[in-house]
């Protein structure tokens, strides 16, 4: 008995060893062989990384560091609003002009803004690449403000606002960041309240977008069939006009553990969300959390009937007591911070019970967590990796991230190799330390009357067991 | 209607102007009176539809449908911002830009330590209310008093037996003589009815500590009587001997040794 033990045991390393490593060397070697990405800074200090490809298609996107946090409590919102004027009219393009140049490329230009990043992109055909690059850096660094423009867009922000607040899920991570990140500039979101909108005018727009959207705060990134010396000269011919500002500093924010509910009865559900601080996108400890957070995992009720075997304990349980709709776990994080936790969706009745399964999974992180899990949590992330970074538009984001946060980004290679190396004991030595005896922040949106005290669930961040 | 009106005390609320007589007494000297200040209150700031409207991005652009005006105004999700709790908050955690979790040792080691020296002190203070109250159900110091006698053995003369009055019953003490004690010593245990040693019976050999309650039926034996120079039941003709132990009659025991301590050389203390 004691010798078959001991054998299982040696074999179960083998075993993944010789798994692994028959496809993964070949993999490896693939991955290794990637051309990779080439950065170059131009004089005003605009970062232009392009990563070529053999492909019929190009992605390009300008990545500025600007977004909710960076703006006054006056001007919130307004880097959002901006991005509804961009694509209207430039100072070199008038209106019609400027939509007949866009229709006629035929390419997707796009653009979104997050707390601390706001992304203009544009998917075309390689050939189309110098004409949707013009249009793209005109639109965004040539903007004319027009007066009746920007009146008008106000009010489809103020529809979107309305609309974004029938999205329970969203205002819930809204709710989350203003509790967690109270009293800083992260708490706010990225619409802004809707007063501040009334006050935009052209003059509040040039002026901030004279602070944020920096040559020094701004990458360029290009994907796709494009050679790295193209987009340098055109970068050269229409970004090095830019002057460079003085950068703004950044500092540490502070994390508050924190609750905020917001109960509404007309709604079917509750939205809960239970995160704790964690590291930012360019700690070390990022990989490990990631892997943690693909342990929890995530799942819905409208999945096919496995929940009974499921390889997650919070599955088997919520789907035995019938607590929850579906759950995820997430993690959002920022260049100097970030908020790990779950969210799920559940009847008012279930919430206090699903919180438990999900902190017992927390404290199950911090001390059980087993081999296999572990293994199946970074095979699931290596995937995830592989497949965003797959499509052009996805390296591009990946590029532009992590080149503006970090100053480059690590090769796919680079990440596989990281992953790899997430031991079992790594993820329990970063799980209590992010995870054990920490505050939690929580924020809920519905029928959230079931949600008890705060202090409840404070106290379930520790195990007082052996 | 008129009654009520008419009653004096009620009247000045039923009337909707009220005179005044002068009663003809004017000051002799017109003094200068300040004009009381006016305190005027600002309005309270009502939320009302038209007040909030004004925070409204739509002003001038709104058009409403139907005969009347809006009845509500919707504010955003975002428009709520989150309650200042700096008040509240520890030093460490009051600048919004020092990262929260590199103090998160300090305080929570002094949260615990306080917690726990709070804890240590309450159960303290728990125990004594516990005892205090526990402790009022045990007998009261009188009756702890009554529960032990001290007798003094110098007043008990050599071959006597003394009786005392202990919980309720009556207590033998019994000065033997040397005679006795040989005797009772050297009884040979096999043929007692109860059989005890004489020195399992006695802490000091000349002394002799029983409850005087027969062991047959409860009487009260008759002291230095009976066949065997002890102790006589005169009830049913239990006879025992100068060690309290049954030789003869009915009685199935020997009379019972309570708990007793020699403290010095001339004091007993029995319980």
């Amino acid at each position: 008995m004691n010798t078959a033990a001991r054998l299982r045991r040696a074999w179960i390393p083998l075993k993944y060893g010789v798994r692994s490593n028959t496809s993964s060397i070949q993999f490896m070697q693939y991955l290794q062989n990637l051309p990779g990405t080439q950065y170059t800074k131009l004089v005003n200090g605009l970062t232009i990384a392009t990563e070529e490809r053999e492909s019929y298609n190009s992605c390009v996107a300008l990545f500025v560091d600007a977004g909710s946090r960076y703006e006054s409590s006056f001007e919130n919102g307004i880097t959002h609003f901006f991005e509804h004027i961009a694509f209207k009219s430039t100072r070199a393009r008038v209106k019609p002009e400027l939509e007949a140049q866009l229709e006629q490329v035929g390419a997707r230009f796009k653009c979104f803004t997050t707390r601390e990043m706001s992304v203009y992109y544009v998917e075309c055909l390689c050939q189309d690449t110098p004409v949707a690059t013009d249009l793209l850096t005109d639109c965004v660094f040539n903007n004319a403000f027009s007066h009746t423009e920007i009146e008008n867009q106000k009010r489809t922000v103020y529809a979107e606002m309305l609309a974004h607040d029938n999205n329970p899920e969203a205002v819930a991570y809204d709710y989350l960041h203003s509790a967690a990140f109270q009293g800083t500039p992260l708490a706010a979101t990225v619409m802004g309240p809707s007063a501040n909108l009334y006050n935009f005018t052209d003059a509040t727009i040039c002026r901030y977008l004279s602070k944020c959207f920096d040559p020094c705060r701004t990458v360029l990134v290009a994907v796709g069939g494009v050679k790295h010396e193209q987009m340098v000269a055109l970068a050269n011919s229409y970004l090095c006009k830019l002057e460079p500002l003085k950068c703004m500093d950044i500092d540490a924010y502070r994390f508050s553990g924190s609750d905020v509910r917001f109960r509404d009865d007309s709604l079917p559900v509750a939205h809960v969300l239970a995160a704790v601080e964690a590291p930012s996108l360019i700690h070390d400890d990022y990989v490990v959390m990631e892997v943690a957070r693909h342990i929890v995992g995530g799942w819905d009720r409208s999945q096919p009937g496995t929940a009974k075997t499921h390889y997650s304990q919070v599955v088997r349980m919520s789907d035995t007591f019938k607590t929850c709709d579906s759950y995820k776990a997430f993690y959002i994080n920022y260049k100097d911070c970030g908020l790990w936790g779950v969210h799920f969706v559940g009847q008012s009745k279930q919430l206090d019970n699903m919180m438990g399964i999900v902190q017992d999974e927390f404290m199950y992180l911090c001390f059980c967590v087993t081999d296999t899990e572990v293994e199946r949590a970074k095979n699931f992330y290596k995937s995830k990796i592989l497949s965003k970074n797959e499509s052009a538009l996805g390296t591009c984001m990946d590029i532009g991230r992590w080149t503006l946060y970090n100053g480059y980004r690590p090769s796919l290679l680079q990440k596989m190799k990281a992953v790899d190396k997430v031991t079992v004991e790594d993820v329990r030595e970063l799980c209590e330390k992010y995870l054990y005896d920490r505050c939690l922040a929580i924020a809920a949106v519905g029928q959230v009357e079931g949600l008890y005290d705060y202090s409840r669930y404070r106290a379930r961040m520790y195990w007082l067991r052996t | 209607m008129t009654s009520v009106a008419r009653a004096g005390h009620l009247a000045p609320y039923f009337k909707a102007s009220s005179s005044v007589v002068s009663n003809g007494l004017k000051p002799t000297v017109v003094a200068y009176t300040a004009p009381e200040k006016v305190l005027v209150h600002p309005l309270p700031k009502t939320t009302t539809v038209q007040s909030l409207h004004g925070a409204l991005p739509i002003q001038g652009l709104k058009a409403v449908a139907g005969g009347r005006g809006p009845s509500h105004v919707r504010f955003a999700h975002t428009d709520i911002s989150y309650p200042d709790f700096t008040a509240y908050r520890r030093k460490e955690t009051q600048d919004p830009t020092a990262k929260s979790s590199e103090s998160v040792d300090a305080r929570q080691s002094f949260t615990y330590l306080i917690a726990g020296a709070g804890g240590v002190a309450g159960a303290y203070a728990a125990k004594s209310v516990v005892t205090h109250f526990v402790s009022s159900m045990a007998a009261a110091a009188d009756v702890l008093a009554l529960a032990k006698i001290e007798i003094k053995l110098s007043e008990i003369p050599e071959g006597k037996s003394v009786t005392f009055k202990w919980r309720g019953k009556p207590l033998f003490i019994r000065h033997r003589t040397d005679n006795e004690i040989s005797t009772e010593q050297s009884v040979p245990v096999e043929s007692l009815r109860d059989p005890q040693h004489d020195n399992q019976r006695v802490q000091n050999p000349k002394w002799l500590v029983v409850i005087g309650v027969c062991t047959h039926l409860g009487c009260v034996p008759v002291a230095n009587a009976g066949d065997f120079g002890g102790y006589y039941c005169p009830c049913h003709g239990s006879h025992y001997d100068a060690s309290g132990r049954i030789r003869k009659g009915p009685a199935p025991l020997n009379l019972e040794v309570p708990q007793h301590s020699f403290v010095d050389e001339g004091t007993l203390v029995v319980g």
